[in-house]
């Protein structure tokens, strides 16, 4: 059974999200990039629609994004090179973070945090823009210098992902 | 493989390293290597992917990644591994492909291009290779219109019911 640590660390670590958030929206990667830690592993699995009585619904081992530090990288430094085609000029996004819960684990210093994102991103002077809701259940770890990002297991609320691609972190 | 192709054609496979194609109409494949850290050879997998069409203008697509059924997990792991970084929806080359065909798609409908003409040319005058161990028709270089011509020759084919 887990338990609600005290205010001041919900406190701390919804702050800690939304400057995660606002790192992504204001396209200061390589500040995210601090924002995790070195072990970090990020993976979003493909979502399947199957009947209620189903034992899953994400699926086991199909991933949209499955990364860890070095790969994180890679795609930071594409977003930085002239050839980021998907991104240039790049998408304007704003993600709301909401419904944050925290849990203590059986770590110490480690939370486990539960939210909700609904992420809004436009292109260009395209007048529709995408919206991607998603859960998300983060490990959020206690560092030397502040919070980091140690594991973000997340899942669009969507099997058919309703946008020409998914050119963002989420 | 080594069961079902000749000596000669396993030999032709050994040394393709990226290999594309499509069955006509919607289903296509590309093998090649890919690497989770740029500038190392990588692993080689093989990715089909379904174009469904839903309508006018839009489609869904449907990709999956596949592996030698006998290699080992470690490699299957790998592989997939670095066809999520290069495909799908957030694949580092994938997000560029979905973008300029949504944006080709989009300029193709547009009254500049309604006056211009879409030659399908090149390579039309290629003889086949002489000494290629397969079935088909073979050309060379590779880069040539063979596969367009053939696509929209046999869309026109159904569209006049001569198939």
């Amino acid at each position: 059974m887990t338990s609600a640590p005290d205010q001041s660390v919900c406190w701390e670590i919804t702050q800690f999200l939304y400057r995660e958030a606002l790192a992504l929206d204001e396209r200061r990667f390589r500040d995210w990039l601090k924002m995790l830690a070195d072990d970090i592993r990020y993976e979003i699995p493909v979502r399947v629609t199957r009947e209620g009585l189903a034992d899953w619904e994400l699926a086991p081992t199909s991933r949209i994004l499955d990364e860890d530090r070095q790969t994180l990288e890679v795609r930071v430094r594409r977003l930085e090179t002239d050839f980021a085609w998907a991104e240039q000029p790049p998408s304007r996004t704003r993600h709301f973070v909401t419904n944050v819960i925290v849990d203590a684990t059986g770590t110490p210093d480690e939370y486990l945090v539960n939210s909700n994102v609904l992420i809004y991103r436009s292109r260009g002077a395209d007048p529709d823009p995408d919206l991607y809701s998603l859960f998300r259940k983060d490990v959020v770890r206690r560092g030397e210098h502040g919070w980091l990002l140690a594991k973000r297991w997340a899942a669009l609320d969507q099997s058919l992902v309703n946008a020409h691609n998914m050119s963002i972190f989420i | 493989m080594k069961g079902a192709l000749s000596p000669e054609q396993v030999e032709v496979f050994s040394r393709v390293r990226t290999a594309v194609g499509t069955l006509f109409p919607n289903l296509s494949f590309l093998m090649q290597p890919f690497s989770l850290v740029p500038g190392e050879p990588g692993v080689r997998f093989v990715t089909m992917r379904l174009y469904h069409p839903v309508g006018p203008g839009r489609m869904e697509m449907y990709s999956w990644c596949l592996v030698p059924k006998d290699a080992p997990q470690e490699y299957k792991d790998e592989a997939y591994r670095a066809y999520t970084l290069a495909f799908g929806q957030a694949g580092t080359f994938e997000q560029d492909d979905f973008e300029n065909w949504t944006k080709v798609t989009r300029s193709a409908a547009s009254t500049m291009v309604r006056d211009l003409d879409f030659p399908y040319i090149m390579g039309m005058d290629s003889a086949p290779a002489e000494d290629f161990a397969g079935p088909g028709h073979v050309v060379v270089p590779y880069v040539n219109d063979t596969n367009f011509r053939n696509l929209w020759t046999r869309w026109g084919d159904y569209l006049v019911g001569e198939v």
